[in-house]
């Protein structure tokens, strides 16, 4: 069954009393919260997303308004413990939003957890990683309005046994003026709450397009690294890197590499040799997407080419 | 863990997890060789805290061979305590436990000389507020926590296992006096004089801690390691005899009689009854013990479910109990109000 499947006012009694049972990527997380104004855009923007019937769990979160009714703050636990301490209320949904990924960081060692945006076109994945601003998830917005698959855009989980990433897709975060661009590429975005973050301005959360949470389950192989860096009045440049480089530069970005030990060093060196890592400088967002479009071209050719020889 | 079916897995997990526990239920499974019987999202959990747990066990290794290195040069002791201490010792507890920082104890009169050598290696304090520093250097057992530059592991340096100001905190030299070399197996690294507190004293540490500790909430965990302590003492010869004359010499026999009192209570932990005998005049008047029990049961199985604040008083009131047992009411008052204001400015 899909959220959706249920009428939002079940299923905001059912959030609110025994709790959901989210499947989200590969993990299953149960969700309640008893902050009213958390499961309207919750049911929307999760309305395609399946609810699981298994009996346990992997993360257990509880939302709950709190406070004195005129402070109006919230707080969010993880197996009962608060994750950020207690917060205002309307940042409840952001903050829900970073808890599933706080929990996916803090208990899924069982794969090397890359901070970057990762979408895949004929199975084929561009691991996009990037800070705060570099432009990662506009970028991997941009690709996913012109027909790529989203598998997330926040945390690339990479399979240490296979090598192949797996998805978790989940709604995209955008930041400022991200959300006009957004608001021009899809035909008919759907937002979540906007919220006005201190220093960071406006934020909100783009409900994933249909195919890629329909195709949520299919991992894919990742072949080319994009690190963007962004900036108002940058020329349109990309710039191949050598592998040790890209090594070194993914490592950076992996979350749990040091935890790993021995097992996130040999992943991220399989991962790396069966990839190409590339520097890409922009101002345009047009021309990045039809620049990660020619090496994704380029790319399958090659493979095309390999197996007509073979 | 056999016997559990899906949905009490899905109670056990987060409780455990929230105790600092599933790790030890991980390496139980793998012990037993049961890991493959459970539900998938079992396993993966079991797994991930296995692979978390390996790393800390190496990185602390590592960590103690640098803390060793650096302080070579002094001719002090260098005294692992807690989790460093069994890691060191390769007890069977440091495969089930995380330790999240390491403790080191020197002598008193030698912190600055500690803390130089420390700080020439590439130890750095840790940013914090004028008050805490104060709080620290003034009142505390230890240095205000430090880390290395280049790594990530929080350092704390006692020069107590108790703070100054309680009431009987076991005086340094008397622990000293009894120290456990440890025998490093890497000939070309016998010059650096590492340690751990006697057997004995471990177990005092472990219990004194339970009771003196501000942060009750981590006090189940703390149990399991006096009780798993204690297990794997009680073997040796004449030990419960060393352990309650020492619990005499060091003053700390109610919190010897708690700690065994709670971890026989919920775990239990083989106490002679000879001993239980012995104990039971360090207990407490009964009307406070009745209490104790009380807040004891509530704050230290762990919040979860429909009321992640459940048994959030008893802790309140445990935490003030601990800092009583630190502080005289004259130097707590004004330090508890001055937290308690912070904490209001930050919300």
């Amino acid at each position: 069954m899909r959220v959706g499947d249920l009428p939002v006012r079940t299923f905001s009694r059912k959030f609110s009393t025994e709790g959901i049972r989210l499947r989200f990527g590969p993990f299953t997380a149960h969700i309640v919260s008893t902050v009213s104004t958390v499961s309207g855009p919750f049911w929307t923007l999760y309305s395609e997303f399946n609810l699981s019937d298994e009996g346990v769990a992997d993360f257990h979160l509880r939302l709950i308004s709190g406070g004195a009714i005129l402070t109006k703050r919230a707080e969010l636990f993880a197996e009962g413990r608060s994750l950020f301490g207690s917060f205002p209320r309307e940042e409840s949904f952001a903050m829900l939003e970073w808890g599933m990924n706080a929990c996916v960081c803090a208990w899924a060692h069982n794969f090397l957890i890359i901070h970057a945006a990762i979408v895949a076109r004929d199975n084929i994945a561009v691991v996009i990683p990037g800070g705060s601003g570099s432009g990662k998830s506009t970028l991997a917005a941009a690709l996913v309005a012109g027909g790529w698959r989203l598998l997330s855009d926040e945390l690339t989980l990479i399979r240490p046994d296979s090598g192949e990433a797996v998805p978790v897709v989940r709604p995209i975060s955008l930041k400022n003026e991200s959300l006009q661009i957004a608001a021009r590429l899809f035909s008919h975005p759907v937002f979540g709450p906007t919220l006005n973050v201190r220093r960071k301005g406006r934020m909100a959360h783009l409900k994933p397009d249909s195919h890629s949470v329909g195709r949520g389950h299919e991992p894919a192989f990742p072949g080319i690294f994009v690190f963007p860096a962004f900036g108002q009045d940058f020329f349109t440049e990309l710039q191949p890197l050598q592998k040790a480089r890209t090594f070194l530069l993914v490592a950076e970005n992996a979350l749990n590499y040091g935890v790993l030990g021995r097992v996130g060093f040999e992943t991220l060196t399989r991962l790396i040799d069966n990839a190409d890592g590339y520097r890409l400088q922009y101002g345009n967002l047009e021309a990045a997407v039809d620049e990660v479009e020619k090496l994704l071209l380029e790319r399958s050719g090659c493979q095309v080419g390999a197996k007509g020889a073979a | 863990m056999l016997s559990f079916e899906e949905r009490e897995w899905d109670s056990v997990l987060p409780r455990a997890r929230a105790a600092e526990l599933l790790v030890r239920l991980a390496e139980d499974a793998h012990a037993l060789g049961i890991e493959g019987r459970l539900p998938r999202r079992v396993q993966r959990a079991f797994a991930s805290a296995r692979t978390q747990l390996a790393q800390q066990i190496q990185v602390t290794t590592w960590e103690i061979d640098r803390i060793g290195l650096a302080l070579s040069k002094l001719p002090l002791p260098t005294i692992l305590l807690k989790g460093a201490a069994y890691i060191a010792r390769e007890f069977p507890l440091a495969r089930k436990r995380f330790c999240a920082d390491i403790d080191i104890l020197v002598p008193s009169g030698r912190l600055s000389e500690v803390e130089g050598a420390l700080h020439d290696a590439g130890w750095k304090q840790q940013d914090q507020d004028e008050y805490d520093e104060f709080y620290y250097r003034r009142w505390m057992h230890e240095l205000p926590p430090m880390v290395h530059s280049l790594r990530g592991l929080v350092l704390d340096v006692h020069h107590a296992i108790l703070p100054k100001t309680t009431r009987h905190s076991p005086p340094t030299e008397k622990l000293l006096s009894e120290l456990w070399p440890i025998e490093v197996q890497h000939g070309a690294q016998t010059s650096r004089e590492l340690y751990t507190l006697s057997p004995r004293d471990m177990v005092l540490h472990s219990a004194a801690h339970l009771f003196h500790d501000s942060e009750p909430r981590g006090g189940m965990r703390g149990l399991v390691d006096l009780h798993d302590l204690l297990t794997y003492f009680s073997t040796r010869e004449r030990f419960w005899d060393a352990l309650l004359a020492r619990a005499v010499e060091l003053q700390l026999g109610r919190s010897l009689f708690y700690g065994t009192r709670y971890a026989s209570l919920l775990f239990g932990t083989p106490v002679p009854s000879e001993a239980r005998n012995i104990l039971g005049k360090s207990a407490p008047p009964a009307p406070a013990l009745r209490i104790m029990d009380s807040l004891v049961r509530r704050a230290f199985v762990p919040p979860f479910g429909e009321h992640p604040r459940q048994g959030e008083l008893s802790i309140r009131l445990l935490y003030i109990r601990s800092h009583l047992l630190r502080m005289p009411l004259h130097l707590l008052a004004p330090h508890l109000l001055r937290k308690a204001a912070r904490r209001a400015r930050q919300e």
